[in-house]
């Protein structure tokens, strides 16, 4: 991979990240005036959403203005407990920039509870200027699916509550083990399991004893009311932001540092081969191995056409196996 | 590997450290990626075999254990490729940590020495120092292999005969090992 290959692919993968981003905030309400906006396929995840925003805002910067017009209305909705957990161990470069947000936040009197957001070294003289805040972000549409999340915690109060039903909600057969919901949600399997013993006295949501370990089940029927029977797919939305951002750096490493063509391919192959298993991971899709030998720079355009499109985005699969990576289309992995 | 895929692994290795800009390492070589180096023979071979380092002012140390911050990268590019992880290892190192030392003196002046980018050479035994560890693998493991490379180096009458009082001598054999050596490269 030359540098001029590594510059292109950055700006395609970046761009339509962006638009992907766009296409989420559209629908939660936030003021993007973006004009192709794509359909949202899966619940949207608000904190990833923030954190990824962030990540991504060098380059749109007007993803911040749109995030904190969104947030001044919404805020209330965001848990900051998740939201830290989640930057933690997903996104440890966007610190600085969720500090800033929630100093323009506390600056105009807005969510107080996200002053656990500064920088503990920071003093308020070193607040950035504020951005105006123009109320221009309109209520979410509580019907709509990939709102389901908000919604719940709209309902019910913010808290893993929203979260766990939400993912029940998804499953083929309604339930879950304690670890397997902390890991899909991104919260400590002890508050999964806290939340769970308390949820239980409501009377729609009981436990079943599974060979290795209780499974926590809801009955579908008891939700219909609030989904409308529609729910979408869940997503690691985590996993798949970050995957797709340790590509962006690569990338950017590589026109940086201009390494010779062969050491930029097998940083682009490395990183490629890692991100496919947070992706993978994210989408839960079907994961074939590969066999047959396709260049690398050819399964990489496939790749980022298909964040650009949309069409297979993110749930395409990505095949995986010890000595190389393949992004194959969702109807192909489906059929395979 | 052939030598021309060991050839392009050592190259992104070295580039990969001077990307990384790791510490420098000298490697000398022994084994099959040796001979096929060496033009002593044509074959492929599973990994390569390190049986020294060489501090940057020439001294030799045993290769085995490997610094930590070398088997990542390897591992790394061992990761990406058809190779295994340990395609660089010090394996004959680690069964023999002083094998190395108990070469004629002059093995260390028949090194075929290659830089691949700034931080990585890597030396390649030549024939009288390979003659002599091929003796000692063929007296102590069974593998056709041994023989095949043994003779692909053409030893003569008298270097024969120094390899197995090598042997003896370090006591690497007893004498009846040897005569049996000797036996089977002379039929």
């Amino acid at each position: 991979m030359n540098i001029e290959t590594a510059k292109q692919f950055h700006d395609r993968l970046s761009e339509a990240l962006v638009r992907r981003l766009w296409d989420q905030w559209t629908v939660l309400g936030a003021p993007t005036s973006s004009k192709e906006v794509r359909g949202v396929p899966w619940m949207i995840d608000p904190e990833a959403l923030i954190l990824a925003s962030l990540a991504l805002a060098e380059h749109e910067t007007r993803l911040r203005d749109v995030m904190i017009e969104w947030l001044a209305q919404h805020g209330s909705l965001i848990n900051v407990a998740r939201l830290k957990r989640i930057k933690s161990s997903h996104f440890p470069g966007v610190e600085e920039e969720l500090g800033s947000i929630a100093s323009t936040l506390l600056n105009h009197g807005k969510l107080p509870n996200w002053k656990t957001l500064l920088p503990r070294d920071s003093i308020s003289d070193s607040s950035p200027p504020a951005s105006s805040i123009r109320g221009l972000a309109t209520k979410f549409d509580p019907h709509a699916s990939p709102c389901l999340i908000l919604k719940f915690r709209a309902l019910l109060g913010v808290s893993s509550r929203a979260e766990i039903l939400a993912y029940l909600l998804t499953l083929p057969h309604y339930q879950d083990s304690i670890s397997g919901i902390a890991a899909e949600t991104g919260w400590f399997s002890k508050t999964i399991q806290k939340a769970v013993v308390e949820m239980k006295s409501s009377g729609h949501v009981r436990t079943n004893q599974g060979v290795t370990s209780r499974a926590v089940a809801i009955n579908p029927d008891d939700w219909s009311a609030f989904t409308g029977g529609q729910v979408m797919k869940w997503l690691q939305a985590p996993n798949l932001f970050e995957g797709h951002l340790q590509l962006l750096t690569s990338l950017k490493r590589i026109i940086r540092e201009s390494p010779k063509p062969s050491v930029a391919h097998f940083l682009m192959a490395e990183t490629y081969s890692e991100a496919a298993n947070k992706i993978f991971g994210a989408v839960s899709f079907l994961c074939q191995e590969a066999y047959d030998s396709v260049d690398f720079e050819e399964e990489f355009e496939n790749f980022v056409a298909s964040a650009e499109e949309h069409k297979d985005w993110p749930v395409g699969c990505v095949r995986h196996n010890p000595s190389r990576t393949e992004f194959v289309a969702r109807e192909e992995a489906a059929s395979t | 590997m052939d030598n021309l895929l060991i050839e392009k692994n050592l190259q992104l290795l070295g580039d990969l450290m001077d990307l990384e800009k790791t510490p420098s390492i000298r490697l000398v070589v022994s084994g099959g990626a040796a001979l096929m180096a060496r033009g002593f023979v044509a074959r492929v071979t599973n990994d390569v075999d390190i049986i020294a380092i060489r501090e940057w002012e020439g001294d030799l140390e045993a290769a085995y254990p490997l610094p930590e911050w070398f088997l990542e990268i390897t591992a790394r590019i061992g990761s990406q490729g058809d190779l295994s992880e340990n395609w660089l290892n010090a394996a004959t190192s680690l069964v023999f940590p002083d094998l190395f030392r108990l070469l004629p003196p002059h093995s260390w002046t028949d090194l075929d020495e290659m830089s691949f980018g700034e931080r990585l050479r890597v030396a390649y035994l030549g024939r009288i120092a390979q003659m002599h560890l091929k003796a000692y693998a063929l007296v102590n493991r069974d593998e056709a292999r041994d023989l095949d490379d043994f003779r692909s180096l053409t030893p003569t009458v008298e270097e024969i005969e120094r390899v197995s009082a090598w042997l003896m001598e370090n006591q690497l054999a007893s004498s009846l090992t040897v005569t049996k050596f000797k036996n089977l490269v002379t039929e």
